[in-house]
């Protein structure tokens, strides 16, 4: 741990922006852009409106930064942003999914053909699943939120999360591998 | 039934997906839209807009039918002003403004002597800002920077000679705006303190006590605040006292108790709180509070609530048997997605070992997503590689790092640091534990080679809290304009952290608010302690009018020069 409250910790960044320091928050651009990026990939399947709504959440997390509980993790408050907005890409569009229609670009071209299978089934058994379970997982593996924080950014109880990410593991399990369904 | 190898499986076909970069020039693309836009208001700024509200409509009746559009008036204004009947509302409102504007001049000027001449310009310029600019919410309301700049109290303020002298100095007024100051000097208490003559040590002391700026403050506040709790408080009493701190002041202040009252604080805390607690400790630090968890349930809980990154850091830090014995513990998906998390890790230093010069291999660190991993893989290179790696970092770089490491992979990171004043600047950041740690660790003359590069301040306080044979050791091999300089900061520290109205300030949490916010440069002023002792300054201190006026430094400078 540092003396300085300063630089490292995201509630002294806000402090600064909502102080008039607006080049501050490239700060937290910087440091979330990337896992924002790659939830909202996740859960809308498609690299533009992913961008689109990751641009979307930093803005609107910016313009509503008074509204932050500092008594919070400013990420878990970011991601909630996230999640409403994916929410909202996505009832806006209300047509399936192109999943995998999205990633197509951010595909390794020379991955192996193995590799290249399992990233297709492993996107189409995303798809398959239900927003609420997908989020979950998404929330889970690919943003490393706690059960907690998970909980936050949904706006749903702890137990609820994991119950959720209990099934949405079984479904994935039993779409991918033929995990058979436990009684 | 479903085991730990299939949970594996799923998580290493959910990561075969990997993680996605933002499209080129998303960085950008955000800040020139967050630039673009409105911009976030602090707290102060909506307490500000909602405050005249009432007001308003007692002073202007006819506002009436605006406000009615619209539930704030913020709204209301905004919204009079878009309708077409409304801008004739809008227009009506600012007038009238401007005409009560005029009126509270001429009192002003005429009650106080003032020749008409100088105080039609201030009129003319008043009336001229309000018909000019864009019409907001806030400058069309009374009780606004402008209307506290003419009113009578404000005349009062600035003929007292000190406080006009306070409010003459941008820096100080720029503090005195200061939310949690703000905060302070509505708190009675503290405006008695710091009116009272017990105080007088205090502001001296702070006054002549260049060690407390900056980032040494929140290092002595949680000293003082350690020392405050380690007084004769109940375990209960003792986790009270934490819970009312935020999570970074609360690990702050945990990691310079003793071992004992830390068992005790630990014992009091739920278990979220005790993750959020372990989650914010850094290095050895984080290991030895979550090992003084009692119980395997109890350790198995609080690893739960850990973030993934968290697990796995943590794990890192522990010795090879712990960690298997405690992964065996975790139900079978959590020790999968761990165990992937440790194997991604695994493969990160091997991906790194592979580059071939220290350039790249730097390179390669930046690039992994969090600091966490950038030091799990760092201390896991080879000693030249690592040397080399740290060679080309910077100092906040390699600082932020081997602060997240901990045990004999922190210390070697360390001693790879080249230079002593690096050395003392990575020093300077780490837990006390650590601190400890890595300076009973060196040898004497490496190790008075770094103190020797601390500053004053923070030479006393490691010096301090080595204490005895380790602490004179250290001293000794320093030069002897060093062991005086020592000598005297920790003589001043201790007359600190002695001193009880201090304690008080910082004991309350507006006064612990306040001093971190930087008011004691404010407190220690001159001119602000002749201010405090004023009943029409800390009449007004605390209320948001002043504050505005505070804020508005260019009309608050203004309205002085004509005064002058």
């Amino acid at each position: 741990m540092s003396f300085e409250l300063g630089e490292d910790d995201d509630r002294r960044v806000v402090e600064r922006c909502l102080g008039g320091d607006t080049a501050a928050f490239q700060t937290l651009v910087e440091r979330y852009q990337r896992v924002l990026f790659t939830v909202a990939v996740r859960m809308l399947g498609d690299a533009d409106q992913a961008a689109d709504a990751a641009q979307e959440a930093f803005v609107r997390a910016y313009r509503k930064l008074q509204t932050y509980d500092r008594g919070h993790k400013f990420f878990s408050w970011l991601y909630r942003i996230l999640v409403n907005e994916c929410l909202n890409v996505r009832r806006a569009r209300r047509v399936l999914e192109p999943l995998d229609a999205g990633l197509a670009a951010a595909d390794d071209p020379h991955r192996g053909a193995e590799r290249a299978e399992l990233k297709a089934n492993v996107l189409a058994a995303l798809r398959r699943l239900s927003p609420a379970y997908r989020e979950v997982i998404v929330l889970r593996h690919y943003g490393g939120l706690s059960y907690l924080e998970m909980a936050e950014a949904l706006g749903v109880p702890e137990k609820t999360v994991k119950s959720r990410l209990y099934s949405a593991r079984q479904l994935l399990g039993e779409d991918l591998f033929n995990w058979k369904r436990e009684s | 039934m479903i085991g730990p190898s299939d949970d594996e499986r799923l998580h290493r076909a959910l990561d075969s997906l990997g993680s996605e970069d933002p499209p080129e020039g998303f960085t950008d693309r955000v800040m020139a839209e967050v630039a673009s836009g409105p911009h976030p208001r602090p707290a102060w700024h909506r307490r500000l807009v909602s405050l005249p509200a009432a007001l308003g409509h007692q002073l202007f009746p006819w506002s009436k039918h605006s406000s009615e559009q619209g539930n704030s008036s913020s709204d209301s204004f905004r919204r009079a002003g878009m309708a077409g009947g409304g801008v004739i509302v809008a227009k009506k409102v600012l007038w009238g403004v401007a005409g009560l504007a005029v009126v509270v001049i001429l009192a002003v000027v005429y009650f106080n002597g003032r020749t008409v001449d100088q105080g039609a310009q201030g009129t003319i310029g008043a009336a001229e800002r309000y018909r000019g600019a864009q019409p907001s919410s806030v400058d069309a309301k009374p009780g606004n920077a402008q209307a506290f700049l003419q009113s009578d109290t404000f005349d009062k303020i600035v003929k007292n000679k000190d406080v006009r002298g306070l409010l003459g100095d941008a820096a100080l007024c720029k503090l005195l705006a200061e939310d949690a100051v703000q905060e302070a000097l509505q708190d009675q208490d503290i405006v008695a303190l710091l009116g009272s003559p017990d105080a007088e040590a205090m502001l001296k002391g702070l006054d002549n006590e260049a060690l407390l700026k900056g980032r040494h403050l929140a290092a002595f506040l949680a000293e003082e605040q350690a020392g405050a709790i380690k007084n004769k408080l109940t375990g209960e009493e003792k986790a009270a006292a934490l819970k009312k701190l935020t999570d970074v002041e609360r690990a702050l202040v945990f990691a310079r108790l003793g071992d004992g009252d830390q068992s005790a604080v630990i014992a009091k805390l739920s278990e979220e709180e005790r993750a959020s607690l372990v989650s914010k400790l850094e290095g050895g630090e984080q290991v030895a509070t979550f090992k003084k968890l009692s119980g395997e349930a109890e350790q198995v809980g609080v690893f739960q609530k850990l973030a993934r990154d968290q697990q796995a850091r943590l794990v890192l830090k522990l010795d090879a048997g712990e960690s298997a014995a405690f992964m065996a513990k975790l139900d079978g998906a959590d020790q999968a997605a761990l165990k992937f998390k440790l194997t991604e890790i695994d493969a990160q230093v091997a991906a790194v070992k592979k580059l071939a010069g220290a350039d790249d291999q730097v390179v390669a660190i930046r690039k992994l997503g969090s600091e966490a991993d950038q030091a799990s893989v760092l201390s896991k290179l080879a000693d030249l590689d690592q040397t080399a790696v740290i060679g080309k970092m910077s100092g906040a770089e390699k600082a932020a790092l081997i602060v997240k490491m901990s045990g004999e992979a922190q210390l070697n990171a360390f001693k790879h640091v080249a230079d002593a004043g690096d050395q003392a600047a990575v020093l300077g950041k780490l837990e006390p534990r650590d601190q400890a740690a890595i300076i009973t660790r060196l040898s004497e003359v490496q190790a008075a080679a770094v103190v020797a590069k601390l500053d004053g301040f923070e030479q006393a306080m490691i010096v301090g809290r080595l204490g005895g044979m380790h602490g004179a050791a250290l001293t000794a091999r320093l030069s002897n304009a060093q062991q005086v300089e020592i000598k005297a900061n920790l003589m001043r520290l201790q007359a600190l952290l002695d001193n009880a109205a201090l304690a008080k300030l910082v004991a309350s949490d507006a006064g612990a608010a306040a001093l971190r916010s930087g008011a004691s440069a404010l407190f220690a002023n001159v001119q602000f302690r002749m201010a405090i002792q004023d009943p029409t300054f800390m009449s007004v201190a605390g209320k948001p009018d002043f504050e505005a006026a505070l804020r508005n430094q260019p009309a608050l400078q203004e309205a002085l020069s004509k005064l002058r």
